[in-house]
C-alpha cells in the first residue's frame, strides 16, 4: 500500500482515504488478510459513518442489537487520516472482528462505486426513493443473504457461521459493490425491475457482477495477488523477477487463469450469499446456443451470459494493450520464444482497460430506453456511448471487440443502422425522406436542460416525427445535463431526458391494436402496457438520439405478454410487482425451477 | 387367488393433518386387511372437540364411559387410535407414513407410560411399515445408488435434518415474539402465526419416527418403482397391485435437481446453525463490542428490518416445507376384479410428481399415465394447497364429471382445516379454486366441512 502525501490528504482535498478488505477475509497472502486503500469523496461524517449520500445503521435484527457507530475524528492539521491504516498493518486479525471497521468498509466500498458512477455519467445520480441517503446495515441478519431493498431504502448484508467463526458479507468487496450497483441502476432506471423479459430480469444481476468485477481490476494489489496466486499456468514464471511472458497473456489464457482464479477467490467464502456466478461466467466459453436454452431462462443464469460477453471483450482489449507494450512482433511463427514484459506495466494496462470499459458500461445506461431493455439494446447503447466520446478511430478498438464478443454469445446489436451497431442518430433520421422534420420553434434551450415541462413540450410538439402514440398516458420522468469526459481529456456536453407511456388494455382492446394475447387470459383482465424513450440532446439543444420502445409495438408487446403469462403473471391473486432481490438472491442458491402452469393460481 | 370385494375408507377428522384407514374386505378365510395411511395433526379440530364425547362413535362411547367434556387435543388423538384399534379388530397389516411432517406422523409418537396414541397403534402389530427412502437410517452414510451420488444423497438427507432444526429455531423465535407481544397487550400477527405453524410442522419428531421404524415386523423404505416395497405390499394384500409412484431417488430426479443443489444442501445446515445461534438474548456476534440504544432517527429502519427478517424466515420455511412435502410416498392401489384405482400421494408436489409424469422412461410413463387416467379415488395432495395437485395430473383423471349421477364418477377426499396454512390469498390452504373444481367434477369429501369423528365411504371392487 502506497503512503499518501500530506497534500493528497489535505482537508481541502476532494478525497479521503479508507482502508478496506481487498476482496474478502478468506483471500490471504502469506496467511495474512489482504487490505487495500481506496479514496472516496471527502466529507465530515456524522457517526455511522453517516454522509451526504450514505448512512450506516449497524442494527442486527436477528439478535435485535444496535452496535455502536464509528465516529469520525476532526481532521488533524487539515488532513483526513485513514482511520484503520495502522491497525491493518499491526493487528489485521482483530481489525476483521471490529464492527466499526465493518461499518467503514461497507461505507467506503459503496461510496467508491457511487463516485465511480457519477464520474462516468458526468453528473449526480439519485436514489430511487425520496430521501438523499441510502441506508446500509452491515450486520442485518444471521442469514447467508445480502440485498438491496428499494422499499426500505437500504442495503442489507447478512452474516453466517463459518468454519472459522462468523462470515461477514459486508467485508466482501464483491458483495458490497454488487448490491450498491443494484441501488444505483435502480436510481437511474426504475422500470428495469419491472417484469418484462428474460433479458431485463437478467440484466440487473449481470450488470452488477460486471461492475463488481471490473472495479476489482482497478485495485492493483488484488490483481497482482491473483497473478501471484495463480498456480495453474506458467503465468507465474519469472513473476518474481518482475517479468511476465507476453505470449501466455492471450485472452483465452487469461480467462482460464486470472479471471477464473479471481472468480474462484471471490466465490469461495461468499458462495452461499452470491452463488458462483462469476466462476460460471468465466467458464462459459463463447457460443450462440445459450440464450435459447431452458436453464438460461432463469434470471441469475441468464445474467452469466451477459457477464461472459463483457469479460471476453475486456480480455481481448487487455490482450491488445499488452501486445502494444513490446516492440517485438507477436506474429512470428516461433511461439516458443518468450516475449518478456514488465509486470507492473501489464497490471497497469489491465487496470486501464477495466477502467475505460467500466466507464462505457455505466455511461451506456444513459443511452438505454427507460423500459423493456434487452441485451441487444444495451449493446447498441454501449457502442453509442463509446462512439460519442472516442470517435471512429479509437485506439485498442473497444467497439469492434465488444461487438465481436457479444455476437459470439449470440447477442446482436438492436440497432441495424449500419455495421457499427450504434443507435441511429436524429440527424440521419431527418435525412430520410419519409421522416417529418423535428420542430424546435418556441422551445427554450436553457429550460430544455432542466425542466421536465419544457421537454414534454418538445415531445408533444414532435409526437409525429418521434412516432409517439398520443392516446396514452405520457410523462417525462427526468431531465439532466451531463458533462462527459473522454479518455483524452475532451469534454462532451449532453442532456438526457426520459419519458414513459402507459396504457391499460383488455384482450379485446389489444386485439384491436393487433397485439396478440394468449387465449387463456380472461377477457376482462386489464393488461398494463408500458413504452417510452430516452432523448439525448447535444450542447446546443438539438436532439441527437431518441432511444425508445413503442408502447403499442405489436410484436414486442405480444412477446412480452406471452413471456409474462408463461411465468405466472396476469393470473388472479398475482399482481405485477417489481423484482424482490431478497428472493432473487436466494434463488441463486436454492436454484429451483418454477412450474406456474401446474398450480391452482 | 383371493380378490378383495370392497373397500371401506375412513377419513378421520384430525384438524390440519391426515389420517386414513383403508379396509379391504375379502371373502373368508382371508377376511379384512387394514392399511393406515398417515396419522398426524398440527392444529386440532376445535369444533369437533367441543362436541366430544357426545360425537364419539358408539363403540368408543361404550369403551370410555367416564369421558367428560372438554376433551383435549391429545386425548382426541388417543381416541382416534382407539377407534382404529376397534375398526381393525386389533390388527393392522400395513402402516404408511408418507413423509416426516408433523401433520402426517404426530399420532405415532409414544410416551413412557405407554398411553399415547403411538403406543396404541404399536399394539396393533403392523406387518409392514412403509416409509420414504429418505428416512432410511443408512441414507446418511450409505445409499443403494451409484457411487457417484452417495455423497449427494448424504448431503441431501442431512439437509433434511438441518431443515428440521432450522424449523425448530423458527418455531421458538415465533413463539418468543408472540409472547413478547402478549406481554405488551398486543395480539399476534398473521405472519407470526404462520411462522409458528410452519416451524412447528417441520420440527423433527424423533419419537414418532423411532416408533415407525420399530413397530412393524418389516420396514420398507421405498422410492419410485421400488420392487421390494411392491412385493412386500403384494404379499400382504392379495389381489391388489400397489404402484409406488414417488418419491424419486436423487438419480431418478437428477434432471430436476440442478447442479447447484450441493450449495442448497449446505445452505440448510448453515441456516439451521445461524437461526439457532444468533437470537435475541443469545450469543452476541461481537463479544466485546459496545452496543447502543436505538436512537429515534434509526427506528424507521430497525422496525422495517425486524419485519423483513420475519418475511425472510417465512420465505425460507416455505421452501423447506415444499422440500419435505416432496419426499412423500405416492401410492396407487389397483384392487379387485374391477381393478379400481385409489391414489394416495401424501403431500407430494410437482417436483416429486415430475419423474412419474414426465421424466421416467417412455414405456413406464405411458403405463403410469394409463393408470392415472383410470383413477377412482384421489386423496387430494397437501390438504388442498395450490401446488400439490399438478394440473397435468388433474387433467389425466378421466372419471372427472360434472354429472353427479355419472356411473363411475371420480371420488376425492381432502383432509384440511382452513385459516391455518398460508398467509396470503395466493397461498391459502385449501385453495378455493381447487376446492371448487373438486366439488364441480367429483364426489368430494371434505373434513373441513364436517364435524364427524370420521367420514366413511365404500367402494365396490367386483
Ligand atoms: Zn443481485
Ligand atoms: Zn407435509
Amino acid at each position: 500500500m502506497a503512503k499518501r502525501t500530506k497534500a493528497e490528504l489535505s482537508e481541502k482535498s476532494l478525497l479521503r482515504p479508507f482502508t478496506i478488505v481487498a476482496q474478502d477475509p478468506s483471500v490471504r497472502l502469506s496467511k495474512k488478510p489482504l487490505f487495500t486503500q481506496v479514496m472516496v469523496p471527502a466529507e465530515t461524517l456524522a457517526p455511522g459513518p453517516w454522509g451526504y449520500r450514505l448512512q450506516v445503521i449497524d442494527y442486527d435484527s436477528s439478535t435485535q442489537t444496535l452496535y455502536k457507530a464509528w465516529a469520525d475524528t476532526a481532521p488533524d492539521e487539515g488532513c483526513f487520516e485513514d482511520p484503520f491504516a495502522d491497525s491493518a498493518a499491526k493487528d489485521p486479525e482483530s481489525l476483521l472482528q471490529d464492527p466499526k471497521f465493518h461499518q467503514c468498509n461497507a461505507y467506503a466500498i459503496s461510496m467508491r462505486i457511487l463516485a465511480r458512477f457519477e464520474q462516468a455519467l458526468g453528473r449526480r445520480v439519485s436514489w430511487q426513493f425520496k430521501t438523499h441517503q441510502l441506508k446500509i446495515a452491515p450486520h442485518a441478519f444471521a442469514e447467508a443473504n445480502a440485498y438491496y431493498s428499494r422499499r426500505d431504502e437500504c442495503l442489507l448484508f447478512g452474516y453466517f457461521p463459518g468454519k472459522h467463526g462468523p462470515v461477514f458479507s459486508c467485508l466482501s468487496h464483491d458483495v458490497v459493490a454488487h448490491e450498491t450497483t443494484h441501488a444505483l441502476v435502480d436510481g437511474l432506471r426504475q422500470r428495469f425491475l419491472d417484469p418484462s423479459s428474460p433479458d431485463q430480469a437478467a440484466f440487473h444481476e449481470g450488470f452488477c457482477d460486471v461492475v463488481s468485477l471490473l472495479s476489482v481490476f482497478a485495485l492493483r494489489d488484488v490483481v497482482d495477488a491473483a497473478l501471484r496466486l495463480t498456480g495453474r499456468s506458467n503465468l507465474t514464471t519469472k513473476l518474481r523477477r518482475k517479468l511476465v511472458n507476453g505470449r501466455v497473456l492471450t485472452a483465452e489464457a487469461m480467462r482460464e487463469s486470472i479471471l477464473l482464479s479471481l472468480a474462484e477467490q471471490m466465490g469461495q467464502e461468499m458462495s452461499l450469499v452470491r452463488g458462483r456466478p462469476l466462476r460460471a461466467s468465466a467458464r462459459l466459453s463463447p457460443g450462440t446456443q445459450y440464450l435459447t436454452q431452458a436453464e438460461f431462462q432463469l434470471p441469475h443464469r441468464r445474467g452469466e451470459i451477459f457477464v461472459a460477453a463483457m469479460m471476453q471483450a475486456f480480455l481481448a482489449v487487455v490482450e491488445e494493450r499488452i501486445r502494444g507494450l513490446s516492440a517485438e512482433s507477436f506474429d512470428d511463427t516461433d511461439t516458443s520464444r518468450p516475449i518478456w514484459l514488465d509486470r507492473t506495466r501489464v497490471l497497469e494496462e489491465a487496470a486501464k482497460a477495466a477502467d475505460h470499459l467500466l466507464t462505457i458500461a455505466i455511461r451506456a445506461l444513459d443511452y438505454t430506453m427507460p423500459v423493456h431493455l434487452t441485451f441487444a439494446d444495451y449493446l447498441s447503447a454501449m457502442l453509442t456511448a463509446d462512439r460519442e466520446v472516442v470517435g471512429d478511430d479509437g485506439l485498442y478498438g473497444y467497439r469492434p471487440k465488444l461487438l465481436a464478443s457479444f455476437q459470439s454469445y449470440g447477442i446482436n446489436p438492436a440497432s441495424d443502422d449500419d455495421e457499427s451497431g450504434v443507435w441511429l442518430s436524429a440527424s440521419k433520421l431527418e435525412g430520410q425522406s419519409k421522416f417529418k422534420k423535428l420542430r424546435y420553434g418556441g422551445i427554450h434551450f436553457r429550460s430544455l436542460q432542466t425542466d421536465v415541462d419544457e421537454v414534454f413540450r418538445f415531445l408533444w410538439e414532435n409526437r409525429v416525427p418521434l412516432e409517439l402514440t398520443d392516446e396514452v398516458y405520457t410523462r417525462v420522468l427526468s431531465v439532466r445535463p451531463c458533462v462527459r469526459l473522454s479518455p483524452d481529456g475532451f469534454f462532451l456536453q449532453e442532456t438526457v431526458a426520459e419519458y414513459v407511456q402507459i396504457i391499460d388494455l383488455t384482450p379485446p382492446d389489444l386485439h384491436r391494436v393487433k397485439i396478440r394475447v394468449p387465449k387463456a387470459i380472461s377477457r376482462s383482465m386489464r393488461i398494463r402496457l408500458t413504452g417510452g424513450g430516452t432523448l439525448i440532446f447535444d450542447e446546443y439543444g438539438k436532439l441527437k438520439f431518441h432511444v425508445h420502445n413503442h408502447v403499442l409495438h405489436a410484436r414486442k408487446q405480444a412477446e412480452r405478454i406471452d413471456f409474462l403469462w408463461n411465468n405466472g403473471w396476469f393470473r388472479d391473486g398475482r399482481s405485477m410487482t417489481t423484482v424482490d432481490f431478497s428472493g432473487l438472491h436466494r434463488q441463486r442458491i436454492l436454484d429451483s425451477p418454477r412450474f406456474s402452469e401446474e398450480a391452482w393460481q | 387367488m383371493s380378490n378383495p370385494t370392497s373397500l371401506t375408507l375412513r377419513t378421520y377428522q384430525v384438524g390440519f393433518g391426515d389420517c386414513f384407514l383403508l379396509t379391504f374386505h375379502y371373502p373368508s378365510p382371508t377376511g379384512d386387511r387394514h392399511i393406515l395411511i398417515d396419522f398426524g395433526s398440527t392444529r386440532a379440530p376445535n369444533k369437533l372437540l367441543a362436541k366430544l364425547p357426545a360425537a364419539l362413535p358408539k363403540q368408543l362411547k361404550k369403551q370410555f364411559p367416564g369421558l367428560k367434556a372438554p376433551v383435549s387435543a391429545s386425548k382426541h388423538m388417543e381416541l382416534v387410535a382407539e377407534d382404529i384399534a376397534v375398526q381393525s379388530g386389533g390388527k393392522l397389516h400395513v402402516v404408511v407414513a408418507t413423509h416426516r411432517h408433523k401433520d402426517h406422523i404426530s399420532g405415532f409418537a409414544t410416551n413412557t407410560e405407554g398411553t399415547a396414541s403411538g403406543n396404541i397403534i404399536r399394539r396393533l402389530k403392523p406387518d409392514l411399515v412403509v416409509l420414504p427412502w429418505t428416512e432410511h437410517p443408512k441414507a446418511k452414510t450409505d445409499a443403494e445408488e451409484a457411487p457417484s451420488t452417495i455423497e449427494n444423497t448424504r448431503a441431501f438427507v442431512s439437509s433434511l435434518a438441518a431443515m428440521n432444526s432450522f424449523a425448530d429455531a423458527i418455531e421458538k423465535e415465533a413463539t418468543r415474539l408472540i409472547k413478547l407481544r402478549a406481554e405488551a397487550g398486543r395480539k399476534s400477527t398473521p405472519t407470526l402465526n404462520s411462522l409458528q405453524f410452519m416451524g412447528e410442522n417441520s420440527i423433527a419428531n424423533k419419537s414418532a419416527i423411532k416408533n415407525l421404524m420399530t413397530m412393524g415386523r418389516k420396514v420398507a423404505y421405498v422410492n419410485f418403482g421400488s420392487r421390494e416395497g411392491k412385493s412386500a405390499l403384494h404379499a400382504l394384500l392379495p389381489g391388489i397391485t400397489t404402484h409406488i409412484l414417488g418419491p424419486p431417488t436423487l438419480v431418478q430426479s437428477e434432471a430436476i435437481r440442478t447442479q447447484r443443489s450441493r450449495d442448497n444442501d449446505e445452505f440448510w445446515t448453515l441456516a439451521a446453525t445461524a437461526a439457532s445461534r444468533f437470537v435475541a438474548g443469545g450469543e452476541l456476534l461481537f463479544r466485546d463490542a459496545e452496543v447502543s440504544e436505538i436512537p429515534p432517527h434509526a427506528v424507521w429502519l430497525t422496525t422495517r428490518m425486524d419485519r423483513m427478517r420475519l418475511q425472510s424466515m417465512s420465505a425460507l420455511v416455505r421452501v423447506l416445507d415444499d422440500a419435505m412435502n416432496n419426499t412423500s410416498v405416492i401410492l396407487l392401489f389397483e384392487a379387485g376384479k374391477a381393478r379400481k384405482k385409489f391414489l394416495f400421494p401424501g403431500d407430494a408436489q410437482i417436483e416429486n410428481w415430475l419423474y412419474a409424469l414426465s421424466a421416467a422412461p417412455v414405456k413406464e410413463r405411458n403405463q403410469i399415465r394409463k393408470l392415472l387416467m383410470d383413477v377412482d379415488l384421489y386423496k387430494v395432495g397437501h390438504h388442498g394447497s395450490l401446488n400439490a395437485t399438478p394440473k397435468t395430473l388433474w387433467g389425466l383423471f378421466e372419471h372427472r364429471s360434472s354429472d353427479v349421477h355419472a356411473g363411475r364418477r371420480l371420488s376425492t377426499v381432502v383432509s384440511t382445516k382452513s385459516g391455518v396454512h398460508g398467509r396470503t390469498e395466493a397461498t391459502r390452504v385449501p385453495r378455493t379454486k381447487l376446492i371448487n373444481a373438486l366439488r364441480h367434477d367429483s364426489n368430494l369429501q371434505n373434513t373441513n366441512a364436517s364435524q364427524q369423528f370420521f367420514l366413511e365411504s365404500k367402494f365396490d371392487l367386483q
